[in-house]
């Protein structure tokens, strides 16, 4: 028989494996389909040479780089303020950036998702997209820094940056700030600690008394942050002070000699504002965004905070909505704080595993992200931290099958370094030296008198709301750039498909039979295992299509070496569909028999998170 | 006004009659019925309202009546009634009405509806799904259960491209059986019109393959298998929302209709009370007691927990000392009702308010044998876990799946319409081998010449299929009473109605006395009675915590102060049909007329008391 090869029509992703890396400028694009390589800057920033003032790039190397825009990583910023500096990037790169209003919070706020795409490269729902959000929870501030940074080094990096280039003009970024930008609001501008105002902040009755939101917690010193109050009940207490150091309370053990403390604990800063004899109990919100989501949901006595039914709020719906709405979204990050995790689902135990074969490309991602992300550990939420109905990420591959996780930023043991000094966790004291010795004692806020309403004179002080879940300001940046490059390899996974080998073979008859080779070259399948067991999305379609070229058959070969082992079509061979897609790293070997005078005929591949490929073949 | 009024003139089937009877309301489109119900609250303007509750996918409006006219004062206890959430029985809306004319012309008349609507709110939307139900009066006729979200039911990559449709031109789309040697489906020897699937343990072989009428419009030898819309908005609630089903949506309550409906009772706490006419039933069979012990999992247990259960099987005997009444589908899996019961903790009556009797002659026994037989295999409808970790059934509608919860009990076919339900027309699983249910059916339409439900099965040349039989139950013909039945439906379903509205639970505050201990002292008693049939609330209300408890709140003057007691007392629950909780307060500084005792409810009244002194 008699053997064609297909014409070298190369395109820049097909690559065989001993080829070297293609340089952006190297990237000739011979088919429509494939994104051509992206424009060079307009500016002047060629930074070729090594001895220049200042190149342009920011790839994390200290010297000789200046990024376009500045943004100091050292602190965190009040919604406004964030917002104001997605805008900064949009202004300083409008040919990449663009932003879309998708809805407004509870208060009118807008929701806005950021969208990086060069459209050089093509449209951004032409390729395979990375959804990354953050701050669901209103005080986990530091997530909507993390955006910000992730959107500022792929900017800085892009076309100076071989890797960042390629990736940026293959893909799309959709960036969302915050997903609850009242909760932010209210977090920074309010009196809080570092877990409150992780609701939004439509009106709740948490007691059940009928009023709303009466009766928060109060900053009755009015130093702008709730803290911990103490009373000293000499001999009737459970607490007394650490002998060494008075910020300690330390409860005195059971005992049957009658030995008391001199100081009881009364919990949070406030006051029974409602007259019903509990203090705190009814504050700003109530409930939990990221317990709203559609898969596994579950209504408010079996998971709190779900709301009366899923994407109840108007944060949820909108990004809910978005996110139907863009079937390229390949893959999915929500960021949050705290204790250095990276999570995957199932977030409850009666969902079962995850799909073996999408297990695997979690496990490869997430045991990176170990290495990249010390102190951070790679976790299943159920299994290794808690019970989770209706989570964001996980909707993200239950529902939408798509390789999604949620990492927690920031673990408090990270400020002891390689952990050879760290105490004891049960020591309380560790935290102080932290405080102590590394920050001058500006986090804690300390024991001060107070006349208080109903308990008469007490204390108070303690830490405050920028401390315990949030970085201090000299590791953020550390924490923002290792994240972000978490959320690199993550969007690096994304599909690519490579059309890698084109046979034509003389059967006889005018009958010819067409080999191609499709391949995923990338760690994420084109469809997950779970997008094809749920039948989420469409099916990729491998097609044929020539001038005078008939299709007879056509089918999947299930066995490399053996040609007529072939799953053939039972209709429309020239139009192959496949659930399954192509598998991680994997490929899908096609045969058509085609007659017919043409000589030349396109094989394409047409899916929905990868770019769509084509490759003419001569048939003759 | 004046333009209402004439195109009520054109309507005459209409007219309202003053006589005690009033005769049942005809079958209503959109437009129609938008006008029956100005009409009833133009009649009766400081009884009844129309009111908006939401808009459907296609923009039609869907609105309630009700009664008051006039924004009714918060506390003051609700009953929803709602119909035609499951688009087929686009009938129940006109039975919805019939409720309204009732309540509004008996006002006057009746002591027992005038103490009602004195003192209760009712809520009455009768077309909840409107996008679905106006299949019901379009051309050909298609028994259409979906409005909403499209789906590739068959995979092809192309979405809704192979829609039924009426090829044999006799204005109906029924079903097409296509001959073949793989089919899954045999005649039934009780009756060849009817279709059962071949049981090859006992030597049947399949014949035929089942499909809707239509044309195989995209060439892959199956007819109709992909429609254009396929949410159904009554499988769109969260409560055993069947995540990836094809007919349930792309997340619970993302149907216009379904959110629409959960906003609205969502908004109104004071609804104690819903009423369902639908193809749910809870009071013709009693509701499955949950199995409590064994469970694993945070998740609930599927059914209804002891308490609700004995006032449910009370509800029941009650509705059947009234009359006649139908068996549910059973399949509550994203259904409106089961959200209002399980996760909303509201009192929830499903009536299904007809459907074919399956054993005329002996109807009491059949209602026993298919409770036992529906304790056993509705099992999973409402099983959470299982809808998400099963795989769902294919959406594959060229094979439906025999589905665990399709019991052969009498379901008023409410998954017609649907290719991939095909088989619960035309099932046939009958253990003793005696007559399928369709079987039954044909014969139930046979006694009653109620020929024009079956379409007989008919030899036709499918321009793509070939040669195949078109035919098959009637659309609507499983969901519709015949007119004559229609009267005594409203009859009997309007009474039951306003007994259980009597029913609400109604707290108040009695024997509240004030006791003189002397020296300014006083020591205040009172006791919260539920003067209503219903629990307050339901045992799954109390498991969901969205009911509120009731707030009993002493108010005193400034300088005044309570020794002994709470300000305000939080009740979750109280039992019905008198019961009680004792409150007792000690008070300084105030003469007990001074003082004040409060109670706050969203949904069982309102009421506060100067104590007397005992």
């Amino acid at each position: 028989m008699l053997a064609l090869f297909a014409l070298a029509t190369l395109s820049f992703l097909q690559t065989t494996a001993t080829a070297q890396k293609a340089a952006p400028s190297q990237q000739t694009a011979p088919s429509q389909q494939t994104p051509p390589a992206p424009k060079p800057a307009v500016s002047s920033q060629t930074g070729s040479s090594q001895t220049g003032p200042a190149q342009t790039g920011f790839p994390g190397t200290p010297v000789g780089h200046t990024p376009k825009v500045e943004i100091p990583w050292n602190r965190f910023y009040d919604t406004p303020e964030l917002y104001a500096l997605f805008d900064k990037l949009e202004a300083a790169w409008p040919d990449l950036v663009h932003h879309e209003v998708i809805g407004h919070s509870t208060e009118s706020r807008e929701m806005r998702v950021y969208v990086l795409n060069d459209p050089s490269t093509g449209k951004d729902t032409e390729k395979p997209a990375m959804w990354v959000d953050g701050n669901v929870h209103g005080n986990e501030v530091q997530a909507g820094e993390e955006v910000l940074y992730t959107l500022w080094y792929l900017l800085e990096n892009y076309r100076t940056n071989d890797e960042i280039t390629k990736l940026v003009a293959g893909s799309a970024f959709y960036m969302l700030p915050t997903q609850n930008p009242d909760g932010r609001a209210y977090w920074f501008e309010h009196a809080n600690d570092s877990s409150s105002s992780r609701s939004g902040v439509m009106p709740h009755d948490d007691d059940g008394d009928g009023q709303y939101d009466e009766d928060p917690a109060d900053d009755l010193d009015g130093d702008g942050q709730i803290t911990q109050m103490r009373k000293y009940v000499p001999g009737q207490g459970t607490h007394r002070l650490d002998p060494d150091d008075p910020r300690v309370m330390i409860p005195v053990p059971p005992n049957d000699e009658g030995k008391k403390g001199d100081w009881i604990y009364l919990g949070e800063e406030g006051t029974d504002n409602d007259g019903d004899g509990r203090i705190n109990e009814d504050d700003k919100g109530g409930y939990d965004m990221n317990r709203a989501w559609p898969s596994m949901w579950e209504p408010d006595h079996i998971q709190y905070g779900a709301g009366p039914y899923p994407l109840y709020w108007p944060e949820s719906r909108a990004i809910g909505k978005w996110v139907l709405a863009h079937s390229n979204i390949a893959a999915l990050q929500s960021f949050h704080n705290a204790g250095g995790m990276i999570l995957r689902g199932p977030g409850a135990e009666p969902y079962g595993e995850y799909e073996r074969e999408d297990v695997r490309v979690f496990d490869e991602l997430g045991r990176d992200g170990e290495k990249m992300l010390p102190f951070y550990r790679y976790m299943v939420i159920w299994k290794d931290l808690y019970t989770v109905y209706g989570g964001f990420a996980t909707w993200g591959y239950e529902g939408l099958g798509v390789i999604s996780f949620t990492n927690e930023l920031w673990n408090g043991d990270q400020q002891w370094g390689d952990g050879q000094h760290k105490p004891e966790a049960s020591d309380p004291k560790s935290r102080y030296f932290f405080d102590d010795k590394l920050l001058a004692g500006a986090g804690f806020v300390k024991w001060h008198p107070f006349n208080h309403p109903f308990y008469g004179p007490i204390e108070i002080g303690g830490w405050r709301k920028d401390v315990g879940r949030v970085p201090p300001t000299f590791m953020i940046e550390e924490m923002l750039h290792r994240n972000c490059m978490f959320n690199v390899a993550h969007a690096r996974a994304m599909p690519l498909v490579q059309i890698t080998d084109a046979t034509v073979t003389a059967l006889g008859d005018d009958v010819l039979a067409v080999d191609v080779v499709f391949k995923d070259l990338h760690a994420i399948p084109t469809r997950t295992a779970q997008a094809a067991k749920q039948k989420i999305g469409e099916p990729d379609a491998f097609t044929i299509v020539g001038n005078d070229v008939e299709v007879l058959a056509g089918g999947f070969r299930t066995d490399r070496w053996h040609p007529e082992q072939i799953e053939l079509a039972e209709h429309e061979p020239a139009r192959l569909l496949r659930e399954r897609g192509i598998s991680s790293r994997g490929e899908v070997r096609v045969r058509w028999f085609v007659r017919g005078k043409g000589d030349r005929a396109t094989v394409s591949w047409q899916g929905e998170k990868a770019h769509d490929q084509s490759l003419e073949v001569r048939l003759r | 006004m004046t333009l209402i009024f004439a195109h009520l003139a054109l309507l005459p089937l209409l007219t309202v009659q003053s006589a005690p009877q009033t005769p049942p309301m005809p079958l209503l489109d959109q437009h129609d019925l938008g006008l029956a119900m100005t009409r009833i609250a133009t009649e009766h303007p400081k009884l009844v309202a129309v009111i908006a509750v939401g808009e459907s996918r296609a923009k039609r409006h869907i609105e309630a009546l009700r009664f008051p006219a006039n924004t009714p004062d918060p506390g003051r206890p609700a009953v929803l009634i709602v119909a035609n959430v499951d688009g087929p029985l686009a009938w129940t809306s006109s039975l919805a009405l019939d409720h309204a004319r009732v309540l509004a012309e008996r006002y006057d008349t009746d002591p027992k509806v005038k103490a009602l609507l004195d003192t209760t709110t009712i809520y009455i939307i009768p077309r909840a799904d409107p996008d679905a139900a106006e299949a019901r009066f379009a051309k050909p006729l298609y028994e259409e259960r979906a409005s909403g979200t499209g789906v590739d039911d068959d995979r092809d990559g192309r979405q809704g491209e192979d829609p039924p449709s009426d090829v044999d031109g006799d204005g109906l789309v029924t079903w097409m059986r296509v001959p073949a040697a793989d089919g899954e489906w045999t005649t039934d020897p009780a009756d060849e019109r009817a279709l059962i699937k071949a049981d090859h343990s006992k030597g049947q072989r399949g014949q035929w393959k089942l499909m809707r009428e239509g044309r195989d419009s995209d060439g892959d030898n199956v007819a109709a298998e992909d429609q254009e819309l396929d949410a159904v908005v009554n499988r769109n609630f969260p409560a055993g929302w069947e995540e990836h089903g094809h007919d349930s949506g792309r997340f619970a309550t993302d149907e216009p209709e379904s959110k629409a409906l959960c906003d609205f009772v969502v908004l109104h706490q004071e609804i104690a009370l819903v009423i369902t006419y639908g193809t749910l039933d809870n009071v013709v069979e009693k509701p499955r007691t949950e199995n409590k012990p064994g469970r694993q999992s945070t998740l609930p247990s599927a059914g209804v927990p002891e308490d609700d259960v004995g006032v449910y099987a009370e509800i029941g005997r009650r509705f059947k000392e009234l009359g006649q009444g139908a068996k549910g589908d059973g399949h509550d899996g994203g259904t409106f009702q089961a959200w209002v019961q399980a996760q909303r903790g509201l009192w929830a009556i499903d009536i299904a308010p007809w459907s074919v009797p399956l054993d005329e002659p002996d109807a009491k026994k059949d209602v026993e044998n298919s409770a036992q037989s529906k304790a056993q295999s509705t099992e999973p409808a409402d099983a959470k876990s299982e809808s998400s970790t099963e795989p769902k059934s294919s959406g594959d509608a060229a094979k439906p799946v025999e589905k665990p919860d399709a019991s052969a009990d009498g379901k008023p076919n409410a998954k017609s319409g649907h290719g991939a339900d095909a088989k619960s027309d035309h099932k046939g699983k009958s253990e003793d081998g005696g007559p399928s249910d369709d079987a039954k059916r044909l014969k139930w339409i046979d006694a009653h010449n109620e020929a024009a439900r079956f379409v007989a099965w008919h030899a036709f040349k499918h321009p793509e299929l070939g040669n195949v039989e078109i035919g098959g139950f009637a659309p609507y013909a499983l969901v519709e009473p015949p007119e004559a039945e229609r009267a005594e439906i409203a009859r009997k379903d309007v009474e039951f109605v306003i007994e259980m509205c009597n029913d609400l639970a109604r707290l108040k505050l009695v024997d509240v006395h004030a006791t003189d201990l002397g020296s300014g002292l006083w020591k205040v008693d009172a006791v919260l009675m539920n003067d209503g049939y219903f629990p307050f609330p339901s045992a799954l209300g109390r498991r969901s915590r969205e009911i509120r408890p009731a707030r009993v709140t002493f108010e005193l003057p400034k300088d005044a102060q309570i020794l002994m007691g709470n300000k305000q007392t939080l009740v979750r629950e109280l039992a019905g049909s008198g019961g009680r909780k004792e409150l007792h307060w000690m008070v300084q500084g105030a003469p007990p007329s001074a003082m004040k005792i409060a109670l706050d409810t969203d949904q069982a009244g309102t009421m506060s008391v100067v104590p007397e002194v005992k």
